[in-house]
């Protein structure tokens, strides 16, 4: 009876126990009146067990809050991917070694504090040290020599696809954290504990990081984050839900059958195609069609007939659907695996993992890339600078990508990265499965940069122990200090001033530390940036809808106008905007508001209310 | 209640409608305008769609069961929402069976490019409703207080608009542009801005009447994702634009006496977590078990993965089978089947006679060699013998109406001469250079169309003789011929032509080739089985069904509508005017002599539309079997069944299929325009099942629309007018109309009651101004439908 009441008492708790989430995010405070905030996705791959142990922290950002709890004046700062790391020796050594398509050992350990992905407050820092990395390279490195071109091309090659790699799977990671992608479960359950991120920064630090992946994308301004998000969640589903469909109708034509595979929260992000053994029997000389499949004809193929790698057992009922082994109807097939693909390449379900051929989708990758590599690096000949290869190139390109052919290198990378996302979180697949996904995908592991996926569970782990350390210590609150004063600047001082300002710190030595001045420097950012972020809200409602109470709340506009009127240092443009406001609302409370707001900066001289609302 | 309203708002009795402007948005279903507008955004505290809910849900009208009357499909729901007349166009693609014409009504680029040529004018469902002398809603206004948008019954092309698209989307500062490249670049947008710059502008013009706005970014997003994020932004842009054209219209002048109007054409069956799968009808019909066709399409199949597929000319293509069992290698000359799935949801299905086939089949027979075969059978005089007479006895069979169809069709053409003769020396009377008037009241257009028809005609001569000729050359056969010289099919068999539709018998015995035996008869399939018995392999969803296709259906002698489930699940629908009935049946078959058999069944789920069982079917008498026994109106259909999973499809069906009138013998060019719509029509309609579509030329696994299901038929009408128009404010209307209703509600808004009594629609009797002098019976209307449905008293008028 003790045992039984104890069984009831563990299903119970099962049952009763809030599912865990895949993927959460939770803020922990950081010396200087910052939040480190962290998201942790539940590894379901080749972790140990204990729960404890499960999960990883995949990405983290610094949001600065000046120390209070009003989200009103916080500001999202860096961003950190607790997975990348920084290369060992002997990676860097590989990394430049043209050809090489190898992973050069795997790092460990690493208890360095990494280095952040993306800065959210200077976004454009990345484009203009890249564009200097590209002319370097064009103009000063490519003439040296074949040697020197391939090898540095290479490098920078091979540096960049990590940093993309690291970069897409923060952006899975993002895309899992969405509200609109939680599973029912995750959501109540975000929405209960108040997810450490709102939708509005969630969006912003997807947008950046995956702006940061184009050549000028840290220069796109703050107005269009949202857009982007939008047309790139939107895109992406899109894909998705055209693959699984291309795939299934494949199958079909071709007398397959198609898994496709989701970690629970998202749409199917894969998808594997199989085979029925007792097909196979009967079906000899069958037609194939390989065209979107990439995989040799399973028909005539005489190692499937005496198959002995893994396969699986399943049951299926007069319908052919899926069932348990106990419905009644069902009937066992024994099925082998042929494929795995990725739903997120463009237009194409892209392949991964060939049972028969292991080597087919890294062969196809390593000819790809060779003859960039040769082309581009051995020979010199580069599209902008040899306008005749550039339209041949494009012609090339164009024709192979009509018909279907996968010939978008970063998207490659980015279907390479969602894969090994999805294999580490996966809890669905049989574990012998996945170890044999796993083993086919690290072929396609080209880049000597890359960890092993086993090893960056560890990595990620260590590496945020020592962000925390780093940004609990007097460093990082001295490094928070510094970053403010330099926002600080950026409202105060003349672009020429903070050009010039830095070159000053070398001698002084830079600001003293004082807590008296902190404070005041915080004060002051927290009056500009509640200013910023109300003028910034005033603007985004008046270019979404020509009447901004139809569209927003009223008492929120009334909020931002008084806090701007209010605000002795508000900015002329400031004025403007309420005096649209004015003559666009229709409710007559906010005009008044606004009225007496343009009376305000009336009384204070900036613009005669009459010159604003008629200039407006 | 109606009655009263004069009494209780007054205002209403002085309603003045001076113009309308209408937002046409393709394909936005009432189900997800409806979540969405329920939606409250947790960030602004308004409804996700605010512009929406200010307008239209508290300041204007909404109709929340507002259904399109044929199939769900954008060309002929468009053509009742813009004519207000009965169906005459019935897919997105027709073709002709006789001529091979296709009217490809979707089809931008040839339009834009034969109106710069001058060989254009409207485009092709214009033409086709011109031709039938059926106007369209802006017709009822003069040419320039009109401004209508790029849509797909367009009258002519405003270049300018073109023109100023692309300068306006360029004319950023340099940071914008770098901002919007660097994010992906949106040119398509650019016709849509430019075109709601200058609906914008033209409101301010008190003597423009009539404006439209066309937009198909829903329809497009919703086909491509059922995620609900996706489809939200697709609504917030129109939501953002309605919101932009209302401010407009508020400043214009005329804002008090002006009515915006949103409406769909149709639904669109899309559920977020479900994707829509496709089953590939033309590769059906070209394997060997779906007949071994050459299938046409209007499209290429998988146009995204084909150079070929960047031709936006394109409106015919022939895909060749492999497994043709006797016409291998003659794709070009004898396609034998017509596909139209656009839509998705549904698929037009035109194959040739079955009588040529056999004629074919026999001819090669006939010509086998002599001398020479592989065995002696095949140069067996009797054998030959024997094929020339099954070939004249099939001749026999349709000699009568073979001879009729050439005699009544030379007098057509006749006819047609003499009216292309007129037209010469009244184009020859146009003038030849237009002043600005002119050209501002659309007279050049005028004559252009005079000329472009003439075209046309020149054509339809061209074609339809050559028709005639080979069913001539057939009728006037003897067998002595074939002793004479070698007949080839070349010489006997219409190419590109399928000949006179299929009857009920020839699609259960329909033939494909010869049969394996050595006699003469052939291999025959039975369509309606074969098709309605498809299943696939790999289903990984668990609420879609295995089996793509839920029911044919096609007319049958004697205004019914056969529709076909299964052998023991069919059903038809039978017609006298005014009147519908819902007959269950089953073993429906069609015997060679034509007579029709079927047993009656006992009411049962599972029959085609599944009625019975539907817990949504409002029938007033608790005996469902006493209530479809019985026949009924079309009201008393639609208060019945328009909650049911098929919505209106009893009404719907009998539209898609309703035979028109024959004009009198005496008009022969009307009767030829007649015949041609009738040649347009498909031997059947296939529908599939929930959440399955028939796409060939891409992937939609958003969602599709086409069917009679509730989530594609039900559309969305709104009404908001200014303070004089009488349009009531937040106010539901919960009585069920369809798209035969909408031109004749705006026609007695404006007070042109006269017009709108022409129209056979029942007009939106809660939104006009009291009772109208015409529809008398509209109080009948309405305590019928107290059973049903209720109508909720308007909260307050402006």
């Amino acid at each position: 009876m003790l045992e039984s009441a104890l069984v009831c008492f563990i299903l119970g708790a099962g049952i009763l126990s809030p599912p865990v989430p895949e993927y959460r995010s939770e803020s922990q405070p950081v010396a200087g009146g910052g939040e480190l905030v962290t998201v942790f996705a539940r590894l379901n791959g080749a972790a140990p067990s204990g729960s404890q142990n499960l999960d990883v922290p995949l990405l983290a950002v610094l949001r600065d809050s000046l120390g209070d709890d009003d989200p009103d004046n916080d500001r999202l700062r860096s961003v950190w991917i607790l997975t990348s790391t920084r290369p060992t020796p002997w990676q860097r050594v590989a990394s430049a070694l043209s050809f090489g398509y190898f992973r050069a050992g795997s790092k460990r350990h690493a208890g360095r504090v990494p280095s952040p992905a993306i800065d959210l407050a200077a976004p454009s820092k990345s484009v203009y040290s890249n564009l200097f990395g590209d002319s370097l390279q064009a103009l000063e490195l490519d003439p040296l020599g074949m040697a020197v071109r391939s090898t540095t091309r290479t490098y920078r090659t091979n540096s960049d696809d990590y940093t993309k790699l690291q970069v897409f799977q923060a952006l899975v990671t993002l895309d899992n954290l969405a509200p609109d992608n939680l599973s029912p479960n995750n959501l109540a359950l975000e929405s209960g504990a108040q997810s450490a991120l709102t939708d509005s920064q969630l969006r912003e630090i997807y947008s950046r990081l995956s702006l940061s992946t184009r050549t000028f994308g840290g220069l796109v301004r703050e107005q269009y984050l949202s857009r982007y998000y939008d047309k790139e969640t939107s895109q992406l589903q899109q894909t998705r839900g055209h693959n699984w469909e291309l795939l299934r109708q494949r199958s079909e034509l071709n007398g397959l059958y198609f898994e496709p595979l989701a970690i629970t929260s998202g749409s199917p992000s894969e998808a594997l195609l199989w085979i029925a053994r007792s097909d196979l029997d009967s079906g000899a000389g069958r037609h194939f069609d390989g065209q979107f499949l990439g995989i040799a004809n399973p028909w005539i193929d005489a190692r499937l007939l005496h198959w002995t790698g893994y396969s699986q057992l399943r049951y299926f009922d007069s319908d052919d659907r899926p069932v348990s082994k106990d419905t009644t109807d069902a009937h066992p097939v024994e099925m082998i695996p042929l494929a795995l693909y990725s739903l997120n390449y463009p237009r194409v379900p892209l392949l991964l993992a060939d049972f028969r051929h292991s080597l087919t989708p890294k062969r196809r990758e390593m000819v790809n890339q060779g003859a960039t590599g040769l082309i581009t690096g051995v020979l010199g000949i580069t599209r902008f600078g040899n306008p005749s290869f550039f339209a041949a190139d494009f012609l090339w390109t164009f024709v192979r990508g009509r018909h279907g052919a996968a010939v978008n290198r970063t998207a490659r990378l980015q279907a390479y990265s969602g894969a090994r996302q999805f294999l580490a979180m996966d809890s669905s697949l049989d574990p012998a499965l996945k170890i044999e996904l796993q083993r086919h995908l690290d072929h396609l592991a080209l880049n000597p940069r890359e960890n092993a996926t086993a090893s960056e569970a560890t990595l990620a782990r260590e590496q945020y122990a020592a962000l925390l350390q780093y940004e609990d210590s007097t460093q990082g609150a001295a490094k928070l200090e510094r970053d403010r004063r330099k926002e600080l600047e950026s409202y105060t001082r003349s672009p020429a001033f903070r050009v010039f300002a830095p070159l000053g710190r070398i001698f002084t030595r830079g600001p003293r530390p004082d807590p008296e001045s902190d404070l005041s420097v915080r004060a002051e950012l927290d009056a500009h940036r509640r200013s910023g972020a109300h003028v910034r809200f005033l603007e985004q409602l008046l270019a979404a809808s020509p009447r901004p109470d139809v569209v927003w709340d009223s008492d929120a506009i009334r909020k931002s106008v008084e806090a701007l009127s209010a605000d002795a240092n508000a900015r002329p443009e400031a004025q403007r905007l309420i005096a649209q406001v004015y003559a666009r609302t229709g409710d007559s409370d906010l005009r008044s508001v606004c009225w007496r707001a343009l009376q305000a900066f009336n009384q204070r001289a900036a613009m005669p209310v009459a010159q604003a609302v008629s200039g407006q | 209640m109606l009655l009263f309203f004069p009494v209780l708002f007054p205002t209403q009795l002085q309603a003045e409608v001076k113009r309308v402007v209408i937002i046409k948005l393709d394909g936005v279903p009432e189900n997800v305008l409806e979540r969405e507008l329920a939606r409250i955004d947790p960030l602004t505290h308004k409804s996700t769609l605010p512009w929406m809910d200010h307008v239209f849900a508290q300041g204007g009208t909404r109709l929340d069961n507002f259904y399109v009357r044929a199939i769900s499909l954008s060309t002929p729901s468009w053509s009742l929402l813009d004519t207000g007349q009965h169906l005459e166009i019935h897919g997105n693609a027709e073709f002709d069976r006789y001529t091979y014409h296709v009217y490809d009504y979707m089809n931008f680029f040839p339009f834009y490019v034969g109106y710069a040529r001058s060989l254009r004018v409207d485009m092709p469902g214009v033409e086709v409703l011109d031709s039938l002398g059926i106007p369209l809603l802006i017709d009822y206004f003069p040419y320039a207080a009109t401004y209508q948008s790029f849509q797909i019954f367009q009258r002519g092309v405003r270049w300018k608009t073109l023109q100023d698209a692309l300068p306006s989307r360029l004319s950023h500062s340099l940071r914008e542009l770098l901002d919007e490249w660097t994010i992906g670049f949106e040119i398509g947008s650019a016709v849509e801005d430019q075109t709601e710059r200058e609906l914008i502008a033209k409101l301010a013009d008190p003597s423009v009447q009539y404006l439209d706005y066309f937009t198909g970014d829903f329809d497009h997003i919703a086909h491509a994702a059922s995620d609900a994020a996706s489809q939200r932004l697709a609504l917030q842009r129109i939501d953002a634009l309605i919101g932009r054209v209302w401010t407009a219209i508020e400043s214009s002048a005329l804002a008090a006496q002006t009515v915006l109007i949103a409406v769909s054409d149709h639904g669109m069956n899309t559920q977020p977590g479900v994707y829509s799968q496709g089953y590939n009808l033309l590769q059906f019909f070209s394997s060997r078990a779906g007949g071994g066709h050459h299938v046409v399409t209007n499209r290429h199949p998988l146009d995204e993965y084909k150079l070929s597929g960047l031709d936006p000319f394109v409106s015919e293509v022939v895909t060749p089978s492999d497994e043709s069992l006797y016409l291998k290698g003659q794709a070009g000359d004898y396609p034998t089947a017509l596909l139209d799935p656009d839509g998705n949801e549904r698929a037009s299905v035109y194959l040739r006679n079955s009588d040529f086939n056999a004629l074919q089949i026999l001819l090669l027979q006939i010509n086998r060699p002599a001398l020479g075969g592989t065995a002696g059978k095949e140069s067996d005089p009797a054998i030959r013998r024997a094929a020339i007479a099954a070939f004249f006895q099939i001749v026999d069979r349709h000699r009568d109406e073979w001879s009729s169809t050439v005699r009544e069709l030379s007098d057509e053409l006749a006819a047609l001469r003499r009216a292309m003769e007129q037209r010469r020396s009244e184009i020859k009377s146009q003038p030849k250079k237009w002043t600005r008037a002119q050209r501002d009241a659309g007279l050049d257009k005028a004559s252009r169309r005079l000329s472009v028809e003439l075209d046309s005609w020149r054509e339809q001569e061209r074609d339809y003789s050559a028709y005639l000729s080979a069913l001539s050359k057939l009728l006037d056969l003897e067998p002595a011929e074939f002793d004479r010289r070698r007949l080839t099919a070349g010489d006997l068999i219409p190419k590109r032509a399928m000949g006179d539709a299929n009857s009920v018998f020839d699609l259960q015995n329909y033939i494909v080739g010869p049969a394996p035996s050595d006699s003469l008869d052939f291999e025959r399939i039975n369509y309606p089985k074969l098709l309605s018995g498809l299943s696939v392999r790999n289903n990984v969803q668990p609420g879609v069904s295995s089996r793509p296709v839920d029911f044919i259906a096609m007319r049958i002698p004697d205004h019914a509508i056969w529709l076909y489930a299964d052998e023991d699940h069919q059903a038809l629908i039978l017609s006298h005017p005014g009147e519908l009935r819902y007959l269950a049946i089953r073993g429906l078959r069609q015997d060679a002599a034509g007579a029709i058999h079927y047993d009656v069944a006992p009411l049962a789920p599972g029959f085609p539309l599944r009625l019975f069982e539907d817990e949504n079917l409002h029938v007033p008498d608790t005996n469902r079997e006493e209530w479809f026994s019985a026949w009924h109106s079309e009201l008393d259909w639609l208060h019945a069944t328009h909650e049911t999973t098929y919505s209106n499809a009893i009404i719907a069906l009998d539209e898609q299929f309703l035979e028109p009138a024959a004009p009198s013998g005496s008009n022969l060019l009307a009767r030829f325009n007649h015949r041609r719509r009738r040649l347009a029509e498909p031997d059947f309609l296939i529908f599939a099942n929930d959440h399955w579509n028939f796409n060939v030329r891409n992937f939609n696994p958003g969602g599709n629309h086409g069917s009679f299901l509730r989530a594609s038929t039900h559309s969305i009408l709104l009404f908001a007018g200014g303070a004089d128009t009488g349009v009531p404010r937040h106010f539901e209307i919960r009585e069920p109309y369809d798209s035969l209703s909408f031109v004749p509600t705006i026609l007695d808004l404006m007070g042109r009651h006269a017009e709108a009594a022409k129209l056979p629609g029942r007009p939106i009797q809660e939104l006009l101004p009291g009772p109208t002098a015409r529809h008398s019976s509209s109080a009948s209307h309405t305590t019928c439908c107290a059973a049903t449905s209720s109508t909720q008293a308007p909260q307050d008028f402006r």
